[in-house]
Protein backbone atom coordinates (compact mmCIF):
# COMPACT_ATOMS: atom_id res chain seq x y z
CA UNK A 1 0.00 0.00 0.00
CA UNK A 2 1.49 3.30 -1.09
CA UNK A 3 0.42 5.27 1.97
CA UNK A 4 2.47 2.90 4.11
CA UNK A 5 5.45 3.06 1.75
CA UNK A 6 5.31 6.85 1.82
CA UNK A 7 5.28 6.79 5.61
CA UNK A 8 8.30 4.51 5.69
CA UNK A 9 10.02 6.77 3.18
CA UNK A 10 9.40 9.78 5.44
CA UNK A 11 11.29 7.93 8.15
CA UNK A 12 14.13 6.46 6.09
CA UNK A 13 14.82 9.06 3.38
CA UNK A 14 16.41 11.72 5.65
CA UNK A 15 18.84 9.23 7.22
CA UNK A 16 22.57 9.66 6.70
CA UNK A 17 23.27 6.03 5.92
CA UNK A 18 24.39 3.85 3.04
CA UNK A 19 21.75 3.05 0.40
CA UNK A 20 21.88 -0.67 1.22
CA UNK A 21 21.27 -0.03 4.93
CA UNK A 22 18.37 2.23 4.01
CA UNK A 23 16.94 -0.48 1.74
CA UNK A 24 17.12 -2.97 4.58
CA UNK A 25 15.37 -0.55 6.95
CA UNK A 26 12.72 0.20 4.35
CA UNK A 27 11.93 -3.46 3.92
CA UNK A 28 11.75 -4.25 7.63
CA UNK A 29 9.73 -1.17 8.57
CA UNK A 30 7.44 -1.71 5.61
CA UNK A 31 6.80 -5.31 6.69
CA UNK A 32 6.03 -4.23 10.25
CA UNK A 33 3.78 -1.36 9.22
CA UNK A 34 1.89 -3.64 6.84
CA UNK A 35 1.32 -6.10 9.69
CA UNK A 36 0.08 -3.28 11.92
CA UNK A 37 -2.30 -2.07 9.23
CA UNK A 38 -3.66 -5.56 8.59
CA UNK A 39 -4.09 -6.07 12.32
CA UNK A 40 -6.06 -2.83 12.68
CA UNK A 41 -8.13 -3.53 9.58
CA UNK A 42 -9.70 -6.57 11.23
CA UNK A 43 -11.67 -4.19 13.44
CA UNK A 44 -11.58 -0.75 11.76
CA UNK A 45 -12.36 0.82 8.40
CA UNK A 46 -9.47 1.28 5.95
CA UNK A 47 -8.79 4.94 6.76
CA UNK A 48 -9.17 4.45 10.52
CA UNK A 49 -6.95 1.37 10.34
CA UNK A 50 -4.27 3.41 8.59
CA UNK A 51 -4.42 6.14 11.23
CA UNK A 52 -4.32 3.58 14.06
CA UNK A 53 -1.40 1.71 12.46
CA UNK A 54 0.59 4.92 12.08
CA UNK A 55 -0.16 5.89 15.66
CA UNK A 56 1.08 2.52 16.94
CA UNK A 57 4.14 2.76 14.72
CA UNK A 58 5.32 6.07 16.22
CA UNK A 59 6.10 9.60 15.17
CA UNK A 60 8.25 9.60 11.96
CA UNK A 61 10.64 12.38 13.01
CA UNK A 62 11.32 10.71 16.37
CA UNK A 63 11.85 7.38 14.66
CA UNK A 64 14.27 8.95 12.17
CA UNK A 65 16.28 10.39 15.06
CA UNK A 66 16.44 7.02 16.82
CA UNK A 67 17.40 5.20 13.64
CA UNK A 68 20.09 7.76 12.89
CA UNK A 69 21.67 7.08 16.27
CA UNK A 70 21.72 3.35 15.55
CA UNK A 71 23.93 3.89 12.49
CA UNK A 72 27.70 3.60 13.01
CA UNK A 73 29.44 6.97 13.23
CA UNK A 74 31.82 6.20 10.35
CA UNK A 75 28.87 5.45 8.07
CA UNK A 76 27.11 8.64 9.16
CA UNK A 77 30.20 10.63 8.20
CA UNK A 78 30.66 8.75 4.92
CA UNK A 79 27.07 9.43 3.86
CA UNK A 80 26.84 12.93 5.25
CA UNK A 81 24.36 15.07 3.37
CA UNK A 82 24.22 18.85 3.36
CA UNK A 83 20.95 20.61 4.15
CA UNK A 84 18.99 21.10 0.94
CA UNK A 85 20.78 18.17 -0.71
CA UNK A 86 17.44 16.78 -1.88
CA UNK A 87 16.72 19.73 -4.19
CA UNK A 88 17.24 17.35 -7.08
CA UNK A 89 14.48 14.99 -5.98
CA UNK A 90 11.28 15.01 -7.90
CA UNK A 91 8.41 16.49 -5.92
CA UNK A 92 4.97 14.89 -5.76
CA UNK A 93 2.85 16.24 -8.60
CA UNK A 94 5.88 17.45 -10.58
CA UNK A 95 6.23 16.19 -14.15
CA UNK A 96 9.53 14.65 -15.22
CA UNK A 97 10.11 17.51 -17.68
CA UNK A 98 9.45 20.17 -15.02
CA UNK A 99 11.75 18.28 -12.65
CA UNK A 100 14.54 18.10 -15.23
CA UNK A 101 14.23 21.80 -16.05
CA UNK A 102 14.15 22.83 -12.39
CA UNK A 103 17.27 20.87 -11.46
CA UNK A 104 19.03 21.82 -14.72
CA UNK A 105 18.52 25.50 -14.08
CA UNK A 106 19.62 25.16 -10.49
CA UNK A 107 22.87 23.62 -11.66
CA UNK A 108 23.17 26.25 -14.41
CA UNK A 109 22.66 29.07 -11.91
CA UNK A 110 25.49 27.73 -9.75
CA UNK A 111 27.69 27.37 -12.81
CA UNK A 112 27.00 30.97 -13.88
CA UNK A 113 27.67 32.23 -10.35
CA UNK A 114 30.96 30.30 -10.15
CA UNK A 115 32.12 31.64 -13.50
CA UNK A 116 31.16 35.22 -12.59
CA UNK A 117 33.20 34.92 -9.40
CA UNK A 118 36.10 33.53 -11.38
CA UNK A 119 35.93 36.34 -13.95
CA UNK A 120 35.82 38.91 -11.14
CA UNK A 121 38.70 37.36 -9.23
CA UNK A 122 41.03 36.75 -12.20
CA UNK A 123 42.19 40.39 -12.65
CA UNK A 124 43.03 40.53 -8.94
CA UNK A 125 45.07 37.34 -9.18
CA UNK A 126 46.86 38.65 -12.27
CA UNK A 127 47.52 42.02 -10.59
CA UNK A 128 48.90 40.33 -7.49
CA UNK A 129 51.07 37.99 -9.53
CA UNK A 130 54.67 39.18 -9.53
CA UNK A 131 55.64 37.11 -12.51
CA UNK A 132 56.13 39.11 -15.71
CA UNK A 133 53.39 38.59 -18.28
CA UNK A 134 54.39 36.17 -21.00
CA UNK A 135 53.84 37.65 -24.46
CA UNK A 136 51.73 34.70 -25.56
CA UNK A 137 49.50 34.75 -22.46
CA UNK A 138 45.83 35.27 -23.42
CA UNK A 139 44.26 38.54 -22.37
CA UNK A 140 41.73 38.79 -19.57
CA UNK A 141 39.03 39.54 -22.12
CA UNK A 142 39.80 36.28 -23.88
CA UNK A 143 39.69 34.33 -20.63
CA UNK A 144 36.39 36.00 -19.66
CA UNK A 145 34.93 35.25 -23.08
CA UNK A 146 36.11 31.65 -22.75
CA UNK A 147 34.45 31.24 -19.35
CA UNK A 148 31.29 32.94 -20.65
CA UNK A 149 31.12 30.56 -23.60
CA UNK A 150 31.76 27.59 -21.30
CA UNK A 151 28.85 28.76 -19.15
CA UNK A 152 26.54 28.93 -22.17
CA UNK A 153 27.63 25.45 -23.25
CA UNK A 154 27.10 24.18 -19.71
CA UNK A 155 23.59 25.66 -19.53
CA UNK A 156 22.68 24.11 -22.86
CA UNK A 157 24.18 20.78 -21.79
CA UNK A 158 22.53 20.52 -18.37
CA UNK A 159 19.17 21.52 -19.84
CA UNK A 160 19.00 19.74 -23.17
CA UNK A 161 21.01 16.63 -22.39
CA UNK A 162 18.70 15.29 -19.63
CA UNK A 163 15.67 16.14 -21.79
CA UNK A 164 17.07 14.10 -24.67
CA UNK A 165 17.86 11.23 -22.30
CA UNK A 166 14.34 11.44 -20.88
CA UNK A 167 12.87 11.30 -24.38
CA UNK A 168 14.90 8.13 -25.05
CA UNK A 169 13.94 6.65 -21.68
CA UNK A 170 10.23 7.24 -22.30
CA UNK A 171 10.45 5.63 -25.72
CA UNK A 172 12.14 2.55 -24.29
CA UNK A 173 9.48 2.39 -21.55
CA UNK A 174 6.79 2.51 -24.26
CA UNK A 175 8.12 -0.75 -25.74
CA UNK A 176 5.98 -2.68 -23.27
CA UNK A 177 2.86 -0.53 -23.33
CA UNK A 178 2.65 -0.11 -27.12
CA UNK A 179 4.49 -3.04 -28.70
CA UNK A 180 2.88 -2.45 -32.14
CA UNK A 181 4.77 0.86 -32.46
CA UNK A 182 8.19 -0.43 -31.53
CA UNK A 183 9.90 0.84 -34.67
CA UNK A 184 8.68 4.37 -33.96
CA UNK A 185 9.75 4.16 -30.31
CA UNK A 186 13.14 2.72 -31.25
CA UNK A 187 13.71 5.51 -33.78
CA UNK A 188 12.75 8.21 -31.29
CA UNK A 189 14.90 6.63 -28.57
CA UNK A 190 17.85 6.54 -30.97
CA UNK A 191 17.20 10.18 -31.88
CA UNK A 192 17.11 11.09 -28.19
CA UNK A 193 20.52 9.56 -27.54
CA UNK A 194 21.87 10.94 -30.81
CA UNK A 195 20.66 14.40 -29.76
CA UNK A 196 22.35 14.05 -26.36
CA UNK A 197 25.57 12.89 -28.03
CA UNK A 198 25.47 15.80 -30.48
CA UNK A 199 25.05 18.30 -27.65
CA UNK A 200 28.07 16.91 -25.78
CA UNK A 201 30.28 16.63 -28.83
CA UNK A 202 29.04 19.96 -30.27
CA UNK A 203 29.80 21.82 -27.06
CA UNK A 204 33.34 20.49 -26.94
CA UNK A 205 33.77 21.23 -30.65
CA UNK A 206 32.71 24.87 -30.25
CA UNK A 207 34.93 25.49 -27.26
CA UNK A 208 37.98 23.79 -28.77
CA UNK A 209 37.54 25.31 -32.24
CA UNK A 210 37.09 28.87 -31.00
CA UNK A 211 39.54 28.95 -28.13
CA UNK A 212 42.03 26.20 -28.85
CA UNK A 213 44.33 28.44 -30.90
CA UNK A 214 44.10 31.27 -28.38
CA UNK A 215 45.15 29.04 -25.50
CA UNK A 216 47.78 27.29 -27.57
CA UNK A 217 46.05 23.94 -27.16
CA UNK A 218 48.30 21.65 -29.16
CA UNK A 219 45.61 20.50 -31.60
CA UNK A 220 47.19 21.36 -34.86
CA UNK A 221 45.35 19.42 -37.48
CA UNK A 222 41.86 18.31 -38.42
CA UNK A 223 42.54 14.66 -37.59
CA UNK A 224 43.39 15.44 -33.96
CA UNK A 225 40.41 17.74 -33.74
CA UNK A 226 38.21 14.93 -35.07
CA UNK A 227 39.63 12.50 -32.50
CA UNK A 228 38.81 14.88 -29.63
CA UNK A 229 35.24 15.29 -30.88
CA UNK A 230 34.83 11.53 -31.39
CA UNK A 231 36.04 10.93 -27.83
CA UNK A 232 33.63 13.59 -26.54
CA UNK A 233 30.79 11.95 -28.48
CA UNK A 234 31.61 8.48 -27.12
CA UNK A 235 31.81 9.77 -23.54
CA UNK A 236 28.55 11.71 -23.91
CA UNK A 237 26.76 8.72 -25.39
CA UNK A 238 27.96 6.53 -22.52
CA UNK A 239 26.89 9.12 -19.93
CA UNK A 240 23.53 9.54 -21.69
CA UNK A 241 22.82 5.83 -21.51
CA UNK A 242 23.68 5.84 -17.79
CA UNK A 243 21.51 8.91 -17.25
CA UNK A 244 18.55 7.29 -19.05
CA UNK A 245 18.96 4.21 -16.87
CA UNK A 246 19.09 6.35 -13.72
CA UNK A 247 16.05 8.32 -14.87
CA UNK A 248 14.15 5.07 -15.45
CA UNK A 249 15.08 3.83 -11.98
CA UNK A 250 14.10 7.13 -10.35
CA UNK A 251 10.82 7.23 -12.30
CA UNK A 252 10.02 3.69 -11.17
CA UNK A 253 10.71 4.56 -7.53
CA UNK A 254 8.67 7.75 -7.86
CA UNK A 255 5.73 5.89 -9.40
CA UNK A 256 5.93 3.29 -6.64
CA UNK A 257 5.44 6.05 -4.09
CA UNK A 258 3.32 8.67 -5.83
CA UNK A 259 2.07 7.00 -9.03
CA UNK A 260 -1.46 7.15 -10.32
CA UNK A 261 -2.23 3.64 -9.13
CA UNK A 262 -2.75 5.26 -5.74
CA UNK A 263 -6.13 6.57 -6.98
CA UNK A 264 -7.37 3.04 -7.42
CA UNK A 265 -6.54 2.06 -3.87
CA UNK B 1 -3.06 -3.72 35.56
CA UNK B 2 -2.62 -0.02 34.79
CA UNK B 3 -0.76 0.74 31.54
CA UNK B 4 2.94 1.50 32.05
CA UNK B 5 4.15 4.93 30.96
CA UNK B 6 6.41 4.25 27.94
CA UNK B 7 8.87 6.82 29.32
CA UNK B 8 9.62 4.41 32.19
CA UNK B 9 10.69 1.82 29.66
CA UNK B 10 13.18 4.14 28.01
CA UNK B 11 16.63 2.84 28.80
CA UNK B 12 15.34 -0.69 29.36
CA UNK B 13 14.07 -1.42 25.86
CA UNK B 14 17.31 -3.15 24.81
CA UNK B 15 17.12 -5.52 27.79
CA UNK B 16 13.42 -6.16 27.19
CA UNK B 17 14.19 -7.12 23.59
CA UNK B 18 16.95 -9.48 24.72
CA UNK B 19 14.50 -11.08 27.15
CA UNK B 20 11.86 -11.40 24.42
CA UNK B 21 14.35 -13.23 22.22
CA UNK B 22 15.65 -15.49 24.97
CA UNK B 23 13.39 -18.45 24.39
CA UNK B 24 12.82 -18.13 20.70
CA UNK B 25 14.12 -16.14 17.76
CA UNK B 26 11.71 -13.68 16.20
CA UNK B 27 11.27 -10.58 14.08
CA UNK B 28 10.24 -7.10 15.19
CA UNK B 29 6.54 -7.91 15.04
CA UNK B 30 7.02 -11.02 17.24
CA UNK B 31 9.03 -9.04 19.76
CA UNK B 32 6.29 -6.41 20.11
CA UNK B 33 3.64 -9.11 20.58
CA UNK B 34 5.76 -10.95 23.17
CA UNK B 35 6.33 -7.74 25.15
CA UNK B 36 2.62 -6.99 25.00
CA UNK B 37 1.61 -10.48 26.11
CA UNK B 38 4.24 -10.84 28.83
CA UNK B 39 3.20 -7.53 30.36
CA UNK B 40 -0.50 -8.39 30.24
CA UNK B 41 -0.97 -5.57 27.70
CA UNK B 42 0.23 -3.07 30.32
CA UNK B 43 3.32 -2.22 28.28
CA UNK B 44 2.65 -0.68 24.88
CA UNK B 45 5.72 0.68 23.11
CA UNK B 46 5.69 2.65 19.88
CA UNK B 47 6.43 -0.30 17.65
CA UNK B 48 8.75 1.53 15.29
CA UNK B 49 11.08 2.22 18.21
CA UNK B 50 11.92 -1.48 18.43
CA UNK B 51 13.92 -1.29 15.19
CA UNK B 52 16.56 1.26 16.21
CA UNK B 53 17.09 -0.89 19.32
CA UNK B 54 17.38 -4.04 17.20
CA UNK B 55 19.96 -2.40 14.91
CA UNK B 56 21.91 -1.20 17.92
CA UNK B 57 21.89 -4.64 19.53
CA UNK B 58 22.92 -6.28 16.28
CA UNK B 59 25.78 -3.83 15.91
CA UNK B 60 26.94 -4.74 19.41
CA UNK B 61 26.63 -8.42 18.43
CA UNK B 62 24.17 -9.12 21.23
CA UNK B 63 21.72 -10.44 18.65
CA UNK B 64 22.18 -11.78 15.13
CA UNK B 65 19.73 -11.31 12.30
CA UNK B 66 18.99 -13.08 9.04
CA UNK B 67 16.30 -12.55 6.45
CA UNK B 68 13.25 -14.79 6.61
CA UNK B 69 13.58 -17.54 4.04
CA UNK B 70 11.65 -17.32 0.78
CA UNK B 71 9.56 -20.40 1.62
CA UNK B 72 7.20 -18.35 3.78
CA UNK B 73 3.63 -18.21 2.48
CA UNK B 74 3.40 -14.61 3.61
CA UNK B 75 3.31 -12.03 0.83
CA UNK B 76 4.91 -8.57 0.89
CA UNK B 77 8.24 -7.28 2.17
CA UNK B 78 10.63 -9.69 3.85
CA UNK B 79 11.18 -9.73 7.59
CA UNK B 80 14.41 -10.16 9.44
CA UNK B 81 14.52 -12.79 12.16
CA UNK B 82 16.75 -12.08 15.16
CA UNK B 83 18.20 -14.51 17.66
CA UNK B 84 20.12 -14.01 20.86
CA UNK B 85 23.89 -14.58 20.67
CA UNK B 86 26.07 -15.96 23.46
CA UNK B 87 27.18 -12.42 24.15
CA UNK B 88 23.53 -11.35 24.28
CA UNK B 89 22.77 -14.07 26.82
CA UNK B 90 25.57 -12.81 29.05
CA UNK B 91 24.29 -9.26 28.71
CA UNK B 92 20.78 -10.37 29.61
CA UNK B 93 22.02 -12.15 32.72
CA UNK B 94 23.95 -9.04 33.75
CA UNK B 95 20.89 -6.84 33.09
CA UNK B 96 18.77 -9.10 35.29
CA UNK B 97 21.30 -8.83 38.11
CA UNK B 98 21.39 -5.04 37.81
CA UNK B 99 17.64 -4.89 37.76
CA UNK B 100 17.33 -6.96 40.94
CA UNK B 101 19.79 -4.65 42.70
CA UNK B 102 17.89 -1.62 41.44
CA UNK B 103 14.52 -2.96 42.57
CA UNK B 104 15.92 -3.94 45.96
CA UNK B 105 17.39 -0.50 46.58
CA UNK B 106 14.38 1.40 45.21
CA UNK B 107 11.98 -0.84 47.10
CA UNK B 108 13.81 -0.13 50.34
CA UNK B 109 13.86 3.61 49.63
CA UNK B 110 10.18 3.74 48.74
CA UNK B 111 9.17 1.48 51.58
CA UNK B 112 7.77 -1.07 49.19
CA UNK B 113 10.16 -4.04 49.13
CA UNK B 114 9.94 -6.23 46.05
Amino acid sequence: MKSLRREVERVVAPLQASPWRKDRMREELQAHLTNLYEDERTRLSDSDALAAALSRFGEPAELTRSLQQSIPRIERIAWFTFPGHDFGKRRPGESTTAHILRTAWYVAAWSVAANIVLIAVLPVIVALSRRPAAPERPSLVTVAAFLGLCTLVQIAAVTLLPLCCDLARRQVASFKTAPHRRLRHATLAALGWLGATSIGAGGVAIVVALFGPLFKIPIVNLRQFGLVIAAAAAITLFLSLIQSWQQARAAQQFDDLYGEAEVAE
Amino acid sequence: MKPIDPNHVRGHLDDLILAALERQAGHGWDICRRLEQSSGAALVVKEGSVYPALYRLERERLIAGRWEDGQSERRGPRRRVYRLTARGKKQLAAARGEWLDFVTVMGALLGAPA
